[in-house]
């Protein structure tokens, strides 16, 4: 029964990622040769789109985890999956379903010591992470050849197989859909939990929900930009885009747009240059993110640029 | 609708007891607030009165003792959208990327969910004509309505106040909990929260409201509740701000400090 499910979902899946490929490789057509060249092979279409996914989900998150203060919880998570990945890779399940069980319960267990103990969060939250990462550190030293652990700590966009990205493609679906659904419960749980508790949500179901979208984007990250680095897209874009407007809907946009186009870009570069595709990726996005600091209403730049302007209509 | 011979309470709690951690902010706290007046509460810094606020919001959960709110128990009265709360203004991020029109329409919320139907679902801005007007109509109420279009963090301190004021007022609740909704505003906010509390209390509503502000307290309030650590006294305004009462209630805090 559940086989068959996995199966027919699969093979929608399959057929939306071929639909979606033959469409990208159509749009990049229209492109300058210099720019398509390197989406001529299969494996780089596979790796745009995953990208693409990757970055728009990062983008969204990335607002929560700016405005609700957790950059060191999502660090934490996503160095807590490493030990699932392992024993997933060992048990032959998907690496996926590994990653996401060992980071839950370290988001769990963050929350457990922080109730029942002295210790404050952010202790609770690098005692937590440190020892799950050791963990897996320890089991894939014993497993697997240190090319994997490689890949695993820095993505490798390139390696993405079909089944890798159907599946990031419906992780995706669903973070969209449930931050579309819940968008109200979040707004409010960020912005005034007293409120939000008041008017009779229940801010448990809403922590843990939001935590658990988080796990998800992390664990969909891993062959993008790999363990160590995608906390960066889950901060860069947020904070990027909390420089520049003062709306939640237009924070969203603006960060999914930075979160996009710092994977393509990044994707593109790593391939033109040879160089480590996350990397590359998180590089893209810092410069992104400086050009939006020099240029944003309260920059250097523009301050500046006033300050010419009143100095001109003193002098006149 | 009142009974004479029984007042209807706001507040009841029987053992009622908070802790952070292990340590206790509040204990053995027995107490029946009257419903339709203006209540303060008054206290020492780090009194509990906060955490009083938070028990009543259900934010907080009490480490034991059993806790009504308008006749119901806490998520029954959540689940009505029976209490409305106005934070302090240490518990807000101002940075936050939000207008005033739409912090008021967070005060609808409850209501869309509660009248039920697809459209709860749907993102703020498409959940209904009558609850925009509504938070309109709130924002008006207490004179934000011109600006509704600004972002929160652009506000002054009495204007923050009163949109948070509005939301309230948007959420159409039975109770009001004000944290210090009078530090740090000016006069004219002074007046118009002042006046809209009282307008609200005459309509057969109940306001609960910390605060450090006497004067006012001597003013305006029809109770006072005395809170240090647990309920020091509950009476009118002037049989609990006499130099007595006022020095039980402030005096034991000191003596803790000392030990």
């Amino acid at each position: 029964m559940l086989e068959a499910l996995v199966e027919f979902l699969s093979g929608i899946g399959t057929a939306w990622a071929n639909h979606l490929l033959s469409w990208l490789s159509y749009v990049i057509g229209w492109l300058p040769e210099t720019i398509a060249e390197p989406f001529q092979y299969q494996f780089m279409l596979r790796a745009l789109l995953t990208s693409l996914v990757v970055g728009g989900v990062c983008g969204i998150l990335s607002c929560y985890v700016v405005l609700k203060r957790w950059a060191l919880l999502g660090d934490a998570i996503s160095h807590a999956v490493l030990p699932g990945v392992a024993i997933a890779y060992l048990l032959g399940a998907p690496m996926l379903v590994g990653a996401f069980i060992s980071g839950s319960v370290t988001a769990v267990g963050i929350g457990f010591i922080q109730r029942n103990t002295r210790i404050k969060e952010d202790s609770a939250m690098g005692l937590m992470f440190t020892a799950m990462f050791a963990l897996g550190v320890v089991i894939i030293s014993r497993i697997a050849t240190s090319t994997h652990l490689m890949h695993i700590l820095f993505g490798n966009v390139l390696g993405v197989t079909m089944a890798t990205l159907v599946t990031t493609m419906y992780i995706g679906a669903f973070a969209l859909g449930v931050v579309l659904l819940c968008y109200k419960q979040f707004l409010v749980y960020t912005f005034d939990p007293n409120h939000a508790s008041a008017i009779g949500m229940s801010t448990g179901m809403i922590h843990y929900g939001l935590m658990l979208l988080l796990t998800l984007t992390i664990v969909t990250s891993l062959e993008t930009v790999g363990v160590i680095l995608v906390v960066a897209m889950l901060i860069i874009p947020g904070a990027t885009a909390s420089l520049l407007t003062h709306r939640l809907p237009r924070m969203m946009a603006i960060s999914v747009l930075v979160g996009i186009a710092s994977t393509t870009l990044g994707l593109y570069f790593s391939f033109r240059l040879d160089v480590a595709s996350g990397g590359m990726m998180v590089l893209v996005a810092f410069v992104i993110f400086v050009i939006a600091g020099l240029a944003s209403p309260v920059g250097p730049i523009r301050q500046q640029l006033r300050r010419r302007a009143r100095a001109d209509l003193n002098a006149d | 609708m009142t009974n004479p011979e029984h007042e209807r309470w706001v507040v009841e709690a029987d053992g009622v007891a908070a802790d952070y951690s292990g340590l206790i902010a509040l204990a053995d706290v027995d107490l029946r607030l009257p419903a339709a007046r203006l209540t303060a509460i008054i206290g020492p810094n780090g009194a509990g009165k906060s955490t009083l606020l938070k028990l009543l919001t259900g934010m907080k959960k009490p480490l034991r003792g059993s806790l009504r709110v308008c006749g119901m128990d806490i998520h029954t009265a959540r689940r009505a959208n029976a209490v409305a709360y106005v934070p302090q203004e240490t518990d807000i991020d101002w940075d936050y990327p939000i207008s005033v029109r739409d912090v008021v329409l967070t005060g609808r919320y409850g209501r869309s969910r509660q009248s039920g139907g697809w459209r709860a679902w749907l993102p703020p801005r498409f959940i209904g004509a009558s609850h925009h007007d509504k938070a309109h109509a709130a924002m008006a109420a207490v004179q934000v309505d011109d600006l509704a279009d600004r972002p929160i963090g652009a506000l002054s301190g009495g204007q923050k106040k009163r949109v948070f004021m509005a939301r309230s007022i948007a959420q159409e609740a039975d109770l009001m909990l004000l944290d210090e909704p009078l530090a740090g505003v000016d006069r004219r906010s002074e007046r118009i929260i002042i006046d809209y509390l009282k307008e609200f209390v005459r309509c057969g509503k109940s306001v609960l409201m910390v605060t450090h502000d006497l004067p006012t307290v001597r003013d305006c309030a029809d109770w006072v509740v005395l809170v240090n650590r647990a309920i020091a006294g509950v009476g009118d305004p002037e049989e609990m701000l006499a130099a007595e009462a006022l020095e039980k209630g402030y005096h034991r805090i000191e003596h803790r400090g000392e030990r």
